[in-house]
Order: structure tokens, then sequence, then C-alpha cells
């Protein structure tokens, strides 16, 4: 009989018997700890897995209740003793065949199996380590909580409840990942989110058919388009408020154990511009902030194709004291300018890359290698020009703006370039033509991704292309439901 | 649906061949008048739930594909005095090597379906908007209105109706459109030959303002326009109307090669790869071959009408047996 038959398989009535199956099912794993014990005049056994369970809550909660249970008729007694009388925790699941005893062994509950019965009861006792609830690497605000999600699920599922208090808050639990069993936890509000939505979503994860699921690059493919999507139509937090903003909005989160991350749907292209500090601040404020963000965007993306389509195809742009000075430098280059912009641009890449893998004492040592040796050295060596270095720096300082975009930003970068070296200005314009059918065509159950300006929303653009005032905004009952395309 | 349409009209105006007058944009005016007397029929017929039948869908594909030809070959006229860098190509290498990037971007653009065509044009068009605008008001700092009398009335009236009437020959995509976009209340058609009108008429008489003086040694006076308005000592409009002409270019040949990949999925059902790519081809193709004739633009432009007269003797012969059109 297949492994995978055997966990279907019912628990063994006879204990023994019982236990060596279990160890037979786990090879034999050190860290599985089974502690045999007579209560109530049955014979039982605690299982549990080393440094997953609290030893402290299982002695309080557990071992003494358990052991003090007077004498009763046989295990089904047993059971429904402590069942009905024994509050050992709040989390009392109970495991019906091996496959789901493993399941919550391995996720920190501690089972009791008796002499006699085909299931085991499971008391949640977790006391595995875990990091606690700090500052998010990513997402950095002033004005806002600094809270961030953590790798613990449960964590990440009081952090929201604390912070939405509302009986329409819903969190079904489920597990994915044929090995792994990551639990999974998907968060909506019901008065929010139609059912039907609900449904697409859940036949999305339903099609997950994985081994393992270890990071939201694991599911966020199921729960897109099959299209090539150059911008991703759902989208990640690392923070528990915002997240709470965009619940009260009908959109739904998924939660994964291990990854302190949630990834929300739908995701709009306009909400990379969009931090919850733009509603810490004045509305004139963040409105400035906020067309800063699209400039930067922009800035970041093309800078570097257009100074090179102008520099190689479009020198009449410039005035004659901006031509002088780019000639001067480009002179003395000896690459031609693509070739030098390319250089420069997947250097950059390489250097950001090598500065995020290093360990941290490492990685200063890098930034001051790559940027200041390396950099002053190629200039003053004559390699690359200082205007280009100068263009390079801006458009990479820009993308910096939307750190959620830098995976497409830095792509697009390089595509545009190569069209702008190729073809100047009329190159930067197709290959933006190209992007912009990509961005539209990008639609995921039913929501464009460049809504609410395509297709056009009038009341969407108080807080899009400005911010409105909180007092206006409070009586909008917005929910991203008004941009689903009928 | 007016977004998709509208970059073609503009797109045709910036390509515009010969002298403009005042003329030149009452006739342009007209021919739109013209145009919206055809076509609120047809939407009228369309929006109660007539269907196109095989012989008009036939029509209004040759009709795309010579509007289709014909927006290549002006572009190609207009690459002569806008720099495109194309390396050391000339000739037809030249040309080819603008129609293919176009066309391979042309294809891109179809493939993505007409949701995203058409908000895609509504993006780029408010884009191009604002850099005509930008245009226009800069324009307008080098305007004179003694342009108007220098300006010389070469053309007749009705030779600029039947210009305006060749140029602007999209009556078939709408058509087209007004069956695939759902948007075919009569209403929607009304507000585009609205739009088409005031934006006509704004870009002609600005034109004729800026370049009314030398309007006789200009071969193409929109082009002329914009690079006469520079409101800045240095050179930034050349720019802006090269990035405005491409992106109209791409959107315009784009919206009429999803409207005949449409058709030619409706008239051969067999034919379902490499549609977008077949009717581009044949749009190059038709537009490297067909003489130059404004026959064959009038055509583009005619055609549409003999669609809504078979429409329209298709909903007599039906009211007459008594039988009821099924909504399509």
């Amino acid at each position: 009989m297949s492994e995978i038959n055997q966990l279907k398989l019912p628990l063994l009535t006879e204990l023994d018997k019982n236990i060596e199956r279990i160890r037979e099912l786990c090879g034999g794993t050190s860290d599985l700890l089974v502690n045999k014990f007579v209560t109530g005049g049955i014979r039982c056994a605690l299982l549990c897995c080393e440094g997953m369970v609290s030893t402290s809550s299982m002695a309080e909660l557990i071992f003494r209740p358990v052991t003090s249970i007077p004498q009763q008729k046989d295990a089904h007694a047993l059971f429904d003793y402590i069942n009905g009388h024994l509050l050992l925790s709040a989390d009392r699941p109970i495991a019906s065949d091996y496959d789901s005893l493993f399941r919550l062994l391995n996720s920190g509950f501690a089972l009791i199996i008796a002499e006699g019965m085909s299931v085991a009861l499971a008391f949640g006792a977790q006391g595995f380590a875990s990091k606690g609830v700090s500052e998010p690497s990513g997402e950095g605000n002033i004005m806002g909580s600094h809270e961030g999600f953590t790798e613990v699920l449960r964590s990440n599922m009081s952090l929201i409840r604390r912070r939405m208090k509302s009986p329409e808050l819903v969190m079904e639990m489920s597990f994915k990942g044929s090995q792994s069993k990551t639990d999974i936890c998907l968060c909506y509000m019901k008065d929010r989110v139609p059912d039907k939505l609900m449904e697409r979503i859940r036949r999305s994860l339903d099609r997950i058919e994985l081994e393992s699921i270890l990071s939201t690059g694991y599911i966020r493919p199921f729960t897109e388009d099959g299209r090539f999507e150059i911008f991703s139509s759902t989208g990640t937090t690392e923070r528990p408020d915002v997240l709470c903003s965009k619940l009260i909005e009908g959109r739904v989160a998924i939660l994964v154990d291990g990854i302190p991350f949630a990834i929300v749907i739908p995701r709009l292209f306009c909400e990379n511009f969009q931090t919850l500090d733009d509603y810490a601040f004045k509305p004139y404020y963040a409105t400035f902030i906020r067309w800063l963000k699209y400039a930067a965007f922009i800035i970041s993306v093309l800078l570097p194709a257009v100074y090179t389509a102008i520099v190689s195809h479009h020198p009449e742009l410039l005035n004659s004291t901006l031509l002088m000075l780019l000639v001067e430098s480009e002179q003395k280059a000896p690459f031609s300018i693509i070739a030098e912009a390319m250089g420069v641009l997947l250097m950059y890449e390489i250097i950001r890359e090598a500065g995020i893998r290093l360990p941290k004492p490492v990685g200063g040592a890098v930034s001051i290698v790559s940027g200041l040796i390396i950099g002053d050295a190629a200039v003053s060596s004559g390699l690359i020009s200082t205007p280009l270095l100068t263009i390079t720096a801006l458009a990479v300082i820009s993308g910096f703006v939307t750190p959620e975009l830098n995976a497409p930003v830095t792509i697009l970068r390089i595509v545009f370039l190569a069209a702008g070296g190729a073809f100047g200005l009329f190159g930067i314009s197709l290959a933006a033509c190209a992007v912009l059918a990509n961005i539209c065509a990008t639609e995921d159950y039913g929501f464009p991704y460049t809504a609410p300006l395509s297709p056009f929303t009038k009341n969407g653009m108080s807080d899009t292309a400005f911010r409105t005032d909180m007092k206006k905004m409070q009586n909008r009952g917005f929910t991203v439901e008004e941009y689903r395309e009928k | 649906m007016a977004a998709m349409l509208l970059t073609g009209d503009v797109f045709t105006l910036f390509c515009l061949n010969g002298k403009v007058s005042v003329i030149t944009a009452a006739g342009f005016l007209t021919a739109a008048a013209i145009q919206l007397l055809l076509m609120l029929p047809i939407a009228v017929m369309l929006w109660k739930g007539c269907c196109t039948e095989k012989i008009s869908e036939a029509l209004l594909l040759a009709a795309i594909i010579l509007s289709g030809a014909m927006i290549f070959r002006m572009q190609w006229d207009a690459s002569r005095v806008i720099h495109i860098p194309t390396g050391n190509a000339r000739g037809i290498v030249e040309k080819l090597i603008i129609s293919g990037l176009i066309a391979l971007v042309c294809l891109y653009i179809s493939s993505t379906g007409v949701k995203a065509l058409a908000r895609a044009s509504v993006i780029a068009g408010a884009v191009g908007a604002i850099g005509i605008a930008v245009v226009i008001v800069s324009a307008l700092f080098r305007a004179s209105p003694e342009n108007f009398s220098r300006c010389e009335n070469t053309i007749s009236f009705a030779d600029e109706v039947v210009r305006a009437l060749a140029v602007s020959s999209d009556s078939a995509t709408l058509i087209v459109l007004l069956t695939l976009t759902k948007a075919h209340e009569p209403q929607g058609v009304f507000r585009y030959f609205m739009a088409k009108s005031v934006i006509t008429s704004a870009m002609l008489l600005t034109t004729v303002l800026v370049v009314g003086g030398v309007m006789s040694i200009t071969d193409f006076p929109l082009i002329t326009a914009a690079r006469l308005s520079q409101p800045f000592s240095v050179q930034r409009i050349d720019s802006l109307f090269l990035m405005n002409f491409a992106v109209f270019a791409v959107f315009s040949i784009a919206v009429r090669s999803a409207s005949a990949a449409y058709l030619v999925g409706k008239l051969f059902p067999k034919f379902s790869r490499f549609r977008s790519s077949a009717v581009l081809l044949l749009m190059i193709l038709t537009a490297l071959f067909l003489p130059e004739s404004r026959f064959y633009a009038l055509s583009a432009a005619v055609l549409p009408i003999v669609v809504l007269i078979i429409l329209a003797l298709k909903k007599s012969l039906h009211r007459k047996g008594g039988t009821h059109e099924k909504h399509c």
C-alpha cells in the first residue's frame, strides 16, 4: 500500500501498534516524543514534536489535569470526559487519520491517543521559536503603525483581528502543499465581497497541487490570469494596517504560514503609488507626493532610454550648451552610448543583488567599493561618462520610490533603453504602446488593472489623481466592486 | 469607442498632405456631418438588433483593409519630413522597417483583445490630447490672424469635402466597433462625431493661423505648424510631436487590424490563427502595390454606404415578410 494511502487510514485502536505505526510512518524521526501513561484506568500516550510545543503549557494545562482523571469505563468515556469536563486548550481539533495526526503534530499540537480509540485528541500547546512582531523591512512609513506581519499565521490573524473588530471579518483556514501542509487563511469582509468572487478565488486555490508552499510566489501565479502580465494583478503587503484598509475596500487577503506577507486580491496599478502615510498628511501634501511618485516612476523607466535616444538620434532637441557638454563627455568614452548605458544598468543590478544576498557586515563594504571606488574609477578612467552615470543614478533612485514595482521597472528600463537606442524616440513610443496595451489587458476576476483611469470612474479620481479630504471620503462607502467591469 | 476612432482621425490630420485653409476646415466639418447622417441609421439599426450579413461583412472588411493601407501610405509619406531613425536604410527598406515595427506592435496590441485596446486608446488618447493641447497653445504664441487672408483658397469647397471623406474614411471601423463593443447607442455615435468636429476644427484652424503665410511651400501643414510652434528656446515640441505621431499611428492601425481580424473570423470561421497578421500583411501589401489615387480612398468611404443600403433593404424585406430580427 502506498504511503499516501496509509496516511489516509484511521488510527489503529491498539496503543502499542498505533505508536509503532506512527514511528514507522515518520521514519523513526528523533524529534517525535511519545510519553505513555495511564489515566482513568486507560492506557494512553501523549505525542508531541520536540521544540514545537511549550513544555510549561503542557505541564500546567495538559499533564496535570489529564493525569488526575477518575476511573472511566472505557476509552470512549475517557475522551468524552476530557472533551466535556476539561478545558485543556482553546484549540482542540480531532485527528481521525494519520494524515491529520501528522499535520497537527507538525503544527505544534500535543496529541493524546488511547487504547481502544481510533481518533486522537489534539490540544493547541504551540511553543515553537518565532520572530516577534517587528517593524516591516520594506513599506516604511512615518506616521502609521510600525508593526509588521510575522512568520506565524495565527499571530498575523490576531494582528488583523485587533484592528478589525467587526463580526463581518471572516477567516477561512485551509492547508495547501501535499508535503508541507502549509496553513493558509483566506480573510475577507463578508458584507463587502461578493460570493462569486470568493468562489473564484477558492477555485483558483484548489488548482494548487504543489508539494510545498514556501513563499507567496508559489501561490500568486494560481490566483492570476494565465496570460503574460508585466505587472502583477495581485499584491502583497507586510503591514496589517494596510491589509485592513484593503479588506475594508472589499478585497480578499491570503495569509500563509511561514511567510510574513499577505497576498491581496485584486490589486490595481494606482495602488502602487498609494501608502498609508498619504492619509496621515494634509490632502495638498499627499497629492503632491502622489504626483511625485508618478513622475518618479516615469523617470525611473524612461530617463536612461530618453537620454540615449536624444544623444544618439535627436541631438537637435538639446540646447547648444548641453549639447557641447554631452559631446565632450561622450567623446572620451570608448563604447557606444547604448553599450555604456546597458553596462551601467547591468552593473547596478549586480551590485544591488550582491548587496541583498551578502551578510549585513559585508554589505556595507560592497556599497563603498561599488559606489565610490568602482563608480569613481570608471568615470576617471573614461570608461563611462559622468552624465550617463548621473542619469542612471537618477533613474535608479526614482525607482526606490515604488519598491513594489522594482522587478517590472528594472526590466522595462532595459527594454526601453534598447528601443530608444535602436530607434530613438520613435522606438520608445512603440515600446510604450506595447507596454500600455499589456497593462490595459491585465485583468483578473473582472477588475481592470488600469481602473479607475480606464475604464474611467470619476469617483475613483478622488483617491488616485489627488487625495480628497477624509471628511469627504468617509461617506463614500467605497468598495473595489465599483471598478468591476459588468 | 470614441477614443479608438479619434486616434485614427487625429493621425490622418497629422499626415494631411496639401494646402489647408478655412475652407478645408469647413469641408472636414461637412464631411463629419455627412458621415454622422449615414452612421446614425446604421447605429439605430444595430441597436434595434439588426445583424450584418456576410456580404456587408465582406464589404466592411474590404473597406477597412483599404483604410488601413491608406494609413500606412500616409505614414510613409509623412516619414519623409519627420525624422524616424532607421539607421542607414533608405527607400523601400526604410518604409518596410517602419511599417514592420508598427505592424509588430499593432499585432501585439490586437492580440490583447478589444477591451484592452479600448482602455489603452483612452489613455493614449488622453495623453495625446494633452500633447496636442500643448502644441496648439504654443502655436497660438506664433499665430498671426493675417494668415487667414494670406492663405489662398485654391481648392473648392466640394473638393475639400471629398478630400475629407477620403482622408477620414473610418466609417467601416465604426460599424464594426458598434457591434464589437456593444456601445451602439446612437448618442455614442453623436458624441464621437462632435468630438471629431471640435478636434479637427481646432487643429486645422490653428494650422492656418501659424502656417498660412508659407502654405504654398509646405507639404504637410500640420507637421510644419508643430515645427514652427516653439514656445521655448530649445526645440522640445518636435520630440512631443514625434511621440504623438508614433502613438497615434500605432493605435489607428491597431484599431483597424482588430476590427478586420474580427470580420475575418466571422467570414472564415476556420481561419482561427494569425488573423491579425494576415490582415496587417494585406494592408501593407495593398499600400505598397495599390496605385496612388483618391479613388481607393473614396471607395473606403463609399463601401459603408453600400452596407447601409443592404441593412436597410434587409430590414424592409423582413418587415414585409413579418419576421423579427434576432438580436445578434
